[in-house]
């Protein structure tokens, strides 16, 4: 009996298997009738904090709900920025150093629960939710990672941050002396110094305008329950799973732009100029980790934009910049644009082999050092003034030979950085989607000149070869007959990171240089640049504002590590240049033009440095399904899905074109299956006989 | 038998303490509270920052104070809330449970059902043509990576057929058509190792003594297999049951990462991308009460099928 049962079950199991499966691949539950974006994301976001957004996947959510003051202009080139929640640009100050903004008014942060005495209607947004908004930014509470845009910049700020380190809970009633809401539409800040910046950073998520009652209200699970001003709210989050954004019922008036670039006409970009945003009426972000599933829901139709995974690049394009026959016959758009970012391979400035004492700063320390020395003295720890001192002395018997030890460590540097071949690598890591960085500053930023070649991106293993020689390593070996080795720090497990250790292990192999790899997590990693460990790794850094200084700080000597200068690198008339460069503005004709005479000198003296080997910087490349509208790669830009939109019905036409299922295999196993388990039965039948 | 259960109960204790220690150890001592706090806090992170973050997470008592802080939290069941996105961790491992255990359940059933049936065929026609190609094909099976089912699947089955959404999830009577595929993935997938396992095991009984007495006895040859074969072979198959049991519970590490289901191992994975130790810290307490919980099951039914073993 249990077997007849068996089978009839397994029969009819597979009878029915197949012939189910028409409309199966669909992944969505129901039919579409809405303007629905299907995008994907490779993780889960951290949350909807805009304090705490310092990765891309969770400004671009935050950027859909919450809003800043200002944002860039979506469809215009160069980068330029427009109002946001500001009604205007900003009154700046004589003297730069106030801003006085005039914030829109009838904007309403969306309906909530937190707004309980409005009955949970959303209240209007009024100056002190910036001022709010920018404390919560200081206070250390929230684990912010973002007070570098203001650290330093706004009377007051600095104090309030301090104190949030020790007080319980964070007062918020203190005045900030520079951040002021002057009326309920106007708010004030002053600044410590110049900070011509001030604009870029204030269209970052983190500084977006947040409800104080929303904070209050969800307290700890915050970051779960986004209330904001923006197109979308927050419908939906199952975390690593789905999020849902739906279009905000009280969402301003706010207008597709009528001006782009000229080609923007032609490639249809400006066919909703005009129309009220948001144009979507729901975005489903699926949370997809794998490349794979992600690039086939693309392939199927299932999903409306997507990147190109290093292996699935024969699939998608013919060459550099032309489709392939199957994508074109999808009708797929490409867009193809800059990722501003340098990925680099840096050495440890600090590091005895390779490193570079500037003999003003060697000076400096032993200054420093003799006069920490008699403060100890004074204090009785004659131990710690002893220490000092020798130290000191050291530094002082080291100093005539300083300069000529630099000069062989340099020309170390610059042969591995001659031997390090730029273009092999984008060839077998990038499909060719990249190109040898020549410096710091990536093209298009003002600073950067396309003419510039620094001396050592190019590969020359004979110049290489030479450079080590004169260091007094000829062939990779020393006067001592030892081999130079150096060890390579890895930032994590992945094997992408280490394919591109043991690529560097092999182009340093051809100079004779041994290199040793590293092991690392990355909070191990981490640890190693914070206690000075690490003697060369390889990272990137990726622009957070099209401003040169961005990049051009990751060499100021005060910046060292902890900061974000883990090369250490320190040289006097860099950071004079600097100092001078950093207070000039991109918005002033004649200071841009200054900044950028200044920029060349930077970038020159540290491209001759050498800390780091400056490696590549990316294009990016997008595909875009024929039934999407309105995508346009931004480098900057968040807030960017109020503009997309797709034509749902094209979408269902071709989806199911594209995806009717192949029944001859399944019948094939089916009828396999089948005679196997027949033949089971069979046999076992005629044995219970 | 209560007390017998009571004892092993209390054998569950220094079992759950060391493993606690180690995780503890783990994310305390071999990595720093620093190194996390930098990883957290991004590119711009200052020396002040990171002070703070380590005051505000507790990581600047004394090593010993957090462990005690840790032991009470767990015993209590109190895991608090994830390092990164502030949920409850209850509330996290009840919602993962769900898709885990409706890809895992169903899955491991049918792989079982399927897996002995096929075992008591070989068995049966042992040394014939038919014993012989199931062995191949079983050792083919598992020759061939997981990893290696799973994008095959994916690519074939889902993307060039369309029999199968390629990954995704749903909540409700949708989820179904998610599963088939992941499900199918981990029954061709353990089809190998499963058929060999219980084929040996069935074939050391089926030349036992007593089996040839019951045939001689004229016995119809269902009756011998399942009452009185699979009887016998009953504590190697509890054995390896019970062994796979905590993972129905804690899901399948990279089933669920490639196909897109949010169950406990994908959990599992995306705290330790993460350095959420809050989580990793609850999860590796849930899992090892599990295993030690289906261990005990294990000996309660060890006793039960067999009388031979007693509760002592």
């Amino acid at each position: 009996m249990l077997l007849r049962l068996m089978a009839v079950l397994i029969f009819v199991g597979l009878l029915c298997g197949p012939s189910g499966c028409a409309g199966m691949a669909n992944p969505y539950i129901g039919e579409e009738t809405l303007i629905v974006l299907h995008y994907y994301i490779s993780q889960d976001p951290k949350g909807f904090d805009p304090v705490r957004s310092s990765d891309t996947l969770s400004s671009t959510l935050i950027g859909q709900i919450y809003e800043p003051l200002y944002q860039y202009a979506y469809l215009e080139r160069p980068y330029k920025i427009e109002p946001c929640l500001a009604e205007s640009m900003p009154e700046i100050s004589p003297d730069k150093l106030t801003y006085t903004f005039k914030i829109k008014k009838g904007v309403y942060f969306q309906d909530d629960p937190c707004f309980s005495q409005n009955g949970g209607r959303g209240r209007e947004l009024t100056a002190d939710d910036f001022v709010y908004s920018f404390k919560r930014l200081a206070d250390v509470k929230n684990s912010p990672e973002g007070y570098w845009i203001f650290q330093g910049y706004i009377v007051g700020m600095d104090e309030f941050h301090e104190a949030s380190l020790s007080e319980t809970p964070t007062d918020y009633s203190k005045t900030i002396e520079g951040l002021k809401a002057l009326d309920r539409y106007t708010l004030q800040i002053k600044l410590t110094k110049p900070y011509p910046r001030l604009l870029w950073v204030l269209t970052m998520p983190y500084t977006a305008a947040v409800p104080r009652e929303a904070v209050e209200y969800y307290k700890e699970e915050f970051l779960n329950h986004p209330v904001g001003t923006g197109p979308f709210r927050l419908a939906r989050w199952d975390h690593w799973h789905k999020i849902v954004l739906e279009k905000n019922p009280t969402y301003r008036d706010d207008f597709y732009p009528t001006k782009g670039e000229d080609s923007d006409l032609e490639r249809g970009l400006l066919a909703d100029a005009g129309k009220k945003l948001p144009l979507a009426d729901r975005v489903v972000l699926t949370v997809i980790k794998q490349e794979q599933p992600a690039w086939l829901y693309f392939l199927s139709g299932y999903l409306d934009i997507s990147g190109i995974p290093k292996d699935s690049w024969n699939t998608a394009m013919s060459s550099l910049t032309q489709l392939s026959p199957q994508m074109e016959e999808k009708k797929v758009r490409l867009w193809r644009g800059r990722d501003f970012g340098v990925y680099y391979v840096a050495f440890n400035m600090n590091d005895p082999l390779i490193g570079m004492k500037h003999p003003d700063v060697c000076k400096r320390e032993i200054i420093e050092k003799r006069k920490l020395a008699d403060e100890a003295e004074k204090l009785g720890k004659s131990e710690e003034a002893q220490r000092l001192r020798f130290e000191a002395d050291s530094l002082e018997k080291e100093l005539p030979f300083l300069e000529e030890k630099n000069l062989k460590r340099k020309k170390i540097r610059q042969a591995m950085s001659l031997a390090y071949n730029r273009l092999e690598r984008i060839k077998i890591f990038a499909n060719g989607r990249a190109e040898p960085a020549q410096g710091p500053i990536p093209p298009e930023f003002n600073g950067y000149d396309p003419n510039f070649r620094n001396p050592y991106s190019e590969f020359n293993l004979e110049k290489a070869r030479q450079l080590l020689a004169e260091a007094g390593y000829p062939d990779g070996v020393g006067s001592d007959g030892k081999r130079l080795e150096l060890n390579f720090e890895t930032t994590g497990a992945s094997t992408t990171t280490q394919q591109n250790a043991d690529f560097f292990r092999q182009e340093m192999k051809k100079l004779g240089i041994t290199i040793n790899i590293n092991q690392n997590t990355w909070t191990e990693f981490q640890e190693k640049l914070r206690t000075n460990r690490a003697q060369i790794y390889g990272l990137g850094w990726i622009a957070d504002y099209p401003d040169p200084e961005n990049f051009l700080q990751l060499f100021y000597g005060p910046n060292k590590s902890p900061n974000p200068n883990n090369a250490n690198y320190e040289n006097p008339e860099y950071d004079r240049l600097y100092e001078e460069m950093a207070v000039l503005s991109d918005f002033d004709p004649e200071e841009s033009r200054r900044k950028h005479e200044i920029c060349r000198q930077m970038e020159k003296i540290v491209t001759e440095d050498c800390p780091w080997i400056f490696g590549l910087t990316y294009w990016s490349y997008t595909l875009v399904q024929s039934w999407h509208k309105n995508f346009k790669p931004h480098a900057f830009a968040y807030n960017t899905y109020k503009y997309h939109s797709v034509d749902p019905a094209l979408r269902r036409k071709l989806s199911i074109e594209w995806n009717k299922p192949t029944m001859f295999l399944a019948y094939v196993i089916l009828a396999i299956v089948l005679t196997i388990a027949g033949l089971f039965f069979y046999k076992l039948k005629k044995q219970s006989e | 038998m209560s007390a017998y259960i009571i004892r092993r109960l209390l054998y569950l204790v220094p079992t759950v303490l060391g493993v606690c220690l180690i995780t503890f150890l783990l994310f305390n001592v071999v990595t720093t509270g620093e190194a996390i706090a930098k990883q957290r806090l991004g590119q711009h992170a200052t020396a002040e920052q990171i002070e703070a973050y380590l005051k505000v997470h507790g990581y600047d008592k004394p090593l010993l104070v957090r462990f005690f802080i840790t032991m009470k939290d767990l015993l209590t069941f109190n895991f608090g809330r994830s390092e990164v996105t502030h949920q409850k961790i209850t509330t996290m491992i009840f919602n993962g449970m769900g898709p885990s255990l409706s890809l895992m359940v169903p899955a491991f059933f049918f792989t079982f059902i399927i897996s002995i049936t096929i075992a008591l065929f070989t068995a049966l026609y042992r040394n014939t043509w038919l014993d012989r190609s199931a062995v191949v094909l079983c050792i083919i099976g598992m020759s061939v990576p997981f990893l290696a089912y799973i994008i095959l699947g994916q690519y074939i089955l889902g993307y060039r057929f369309k029999y199968f959404p390629v990954s995704g999830y749903e909540w409700g009577l949708g989820v179904f058509k998610f599963l088939i595929l992941p499900g199918l993935i981990y029954l061709v997938a353990s089809l190998g190792a499963d058929v060999r396992f219980y084929r040996t095991v069935i074939l050391d009984e089926i030349n036992q003594d007593y089996v040839r007495t019951a045939r001689a006895k004229g016995l119809n040859q269902n009756i011998i297999l399942f009452k009185h074969i699979l009887k016998n072979a009953m504590i190697p198959i509890i054995t390896r049951v019970v062994v796979t049991l905590p993972f129905l519970f804690m899901g399948s590490l990279l089933l669920e990462d490639f196909y897109g289901i949010p169950g406990l191992g994908a959990m599992a994975l995306n705290a330790i991308d993460g350095n959420d130790f809050a989580v990793i810290k609850a999860l590796t307490f849930i899992g090892s009460i599990l295993y030690v919980l289906a261990n005990l099951l294990g000996d309660i039914l060890y006793a039960l099928v067999d009388p031979r073993v007693e509760f002592k």
